[in-house]
């Protein structure tokens, strides 16, 4: 759609054998958006206000795909920009993956189509 | 649109006081500035220099301030019809700053959310004695009130409904074939890379869809809105350059505007302060305050409004005077109001006392029509 943008990327992520990770998701810039989840082509409810647990205790999550999209919208008077950090925890390591982009105009979308590889 | 009888009698009302008053008004004498004139500008730079201009640089970066700073400056002498706008705390990304955090604000984030600085530059001479005249102007919100509940629950329900547009999303592109693609990627039969070119393939088909675009349908704007105690504060300052020379620039003018303003339930106060001061006619400088106290519902306002002009110099080119006037403003269809006004002006040190009456017609779609 007119002034929408679209970031599209591929990370991995290495989890523990047997071992629910957590996925949290912090859109910046005074702008408001939502996140919806996919592990191996099912939903997952997300947490707005804080971590969603990723796999149930006991399930090994390698060679699993985890899809997410956080959809951006631009209501601020003073920037068209917008920014995301997705934070990935439970697994070998706490990783931070932070993106940005500025919407084309005022109101536009920014949708960041993340996909993590959980190896 | 039609107008019912009572409010084509009440129309006929206001038409015959303004009428019946008209043989005592004086429009556009007043000495006293209207209070609308006197609220804190958004670009004092510009209103210092009183000019308009059309083409405004608001860089976005800060290697676009000094990219923009630098092509001008590398002239060697004031820029001409140069006119630039920032604020600086949006100059960067605030990855951390998500709008909850922004509902209230203390002093020290309001002042830097807020902060806006602006850079004019005009020809102001003559022919034979050019003269370049440069204005520097700060603005900021010393306090900006509150994010009203109205507004946060709006926002949730955008969140949510965000939310709910990427699950339809997710289950779009797997159906499209991500699915299966991404079992090849987790097996290591596809490179990142390609699968990334198809992912977005399938993106974008999903992102033209008529079932997707629904789903985003639903993604109404917000327009969020605060209330409670604002104080908005502005200064302005102009150097004229003759012939364009740095060397050559002499202090003109600079202007202080403060506006502090209340919202609670359907009433709004205003008020409203400037002082001018220009070197070069020192008589003309002046004091200026006021305020107004709005009651407003749905369909009818109700206001009362005051300003005061001091002079500063003792010589007094200008008259102490004052306006008071009264205002009402009557909604005859969703963006169409009659205005009344009715009140006087007052020169203290001259006799004239003239009525003010006006009737017009006002076209607004905004809720927010004070300031």
């Amino acid at each position: 759609m007119d002034g929408d943008v679209l970031v599209s990327d591929t990370n991995f992520y290495q989890v523990r054998q047997n071992t629910p990770i957590f996925f949290e998701a912090k859109i910046g810039n005074g702008q408001v958006g939502g996140t919806a989840l996919r592990l191996n082509g099912s939903s997952i409810p997300v947490n707005p206000t804080g971590p969603t647990k990723i796999g149930q205790d006991g399930q090994d999550l390698r060679r699993s795909v985890l899809q997410s999209i956080t959809t951006v919208k631009d209501i601020s008077k003073t920037t068209n920009n917008t920014s995301i950090e997705h934070t990935l925890s439970g697994g070998l390591s706490t990783e931070v993956f932070p993106y940005a982009i500025k919407v084309k105009k005022d109101k536009g979308i920014a949708r960041y189509f993340i996909t993590y590889v959980l190896s | 649109m039609t107008i019912t009888r009572r409010q084509a009698f009440l129309v006929s009302v206001f038409a015959a006081v303004a009428m019946l008053a008209g043989t005592r008004t004086v429009l556009g004498q007043t000495e006293a500035p209207t209070l609308a004139s006197l609220r804190t500008p958004p670009s004092p730079a510009f209103t210092a220099l009183g000019i308009e201009p059309s083409a405004v640089e608001r860089p976005a970066t800060p290697s676009d301030v000094a990219l923009s700073f630098v092509s001008k400056l590398r002239q060697g002498t004031v820029p001409k019809d140069y006119a630039f706008e920032l604020s600086p705390y949006w100059l960067v990304s605030q990855p951390n700053l998500s709008w909850s955090d922004d509902v209230t604000r203390n002093v020290a984030e309001s002042v830097a959310r807020t902060l806006s600085l602006s850079v004019a530059t005009a020809e102001t001479g003559v022919t034979g004695s050019p003269l370049t005249s440069l204005a520097v102007g700060v603005r900021t919100l010393v306090t900006s009130g509150h994010m009203t509940p109205a507004t946060q629950r709006a926002l949730g329900a955008l969140e949510a409904m965000l939310s709910q547009s990427g699950d339809v999303f997710l289950r779009m592109v797997g159906e499209a074939g991500l699915d299966e693609l991404d079992k090849r990627l987790a097996s290591g039969d596809v490179t990142t890379a390609e699968y990334e070119a198809r992912k977005q393939e399938i993106a974008a088909l999903v992102l033209e869809s008529d079932e997707y675009r629904e789903a985003m349908s639903r993604a109404e704007d917000v327009a969020a809105k605060r209330e409670g105690f604002f104080l908005e504060v502005a200064a302005g300052f102009v150097w004229d350059f003759a012939a364009g020379s740095w060397e050559s620039r002499a202090f003109r003018k600079r202007g202080v505007w403060a506006t502090p303003s209340y919202d609670f339930g359907a009433w709004n106060l205003v008020g409203v302060l400037r002082y001018l001061d220009e070197t070069t006619a020192p008589s003309e400088d002046a004091l200026d305050w006021g305020g107004r106290a709005v009651y407003s519902t749905a369909d009818y306002a109700l206001s009362l409004e005051f300003v005061r002009r001091s002079p500063i110099d003792p010589t007094e080119t200008i008259r102490r005077s004052h306006r008071f006037v009264g205002i009402g403003e009557y909604r005859i269809s969703p963006a169409t109001w009659i205005i009344a006004s009715f009140g006087k002006d007052r020169q203290k040190t001259g006799s004239r006392e003239t009525l003010i009456a006006q009737l017009g017609l006002a076209f607004s779609f905004s809720k927010d029509r004070y300031f």
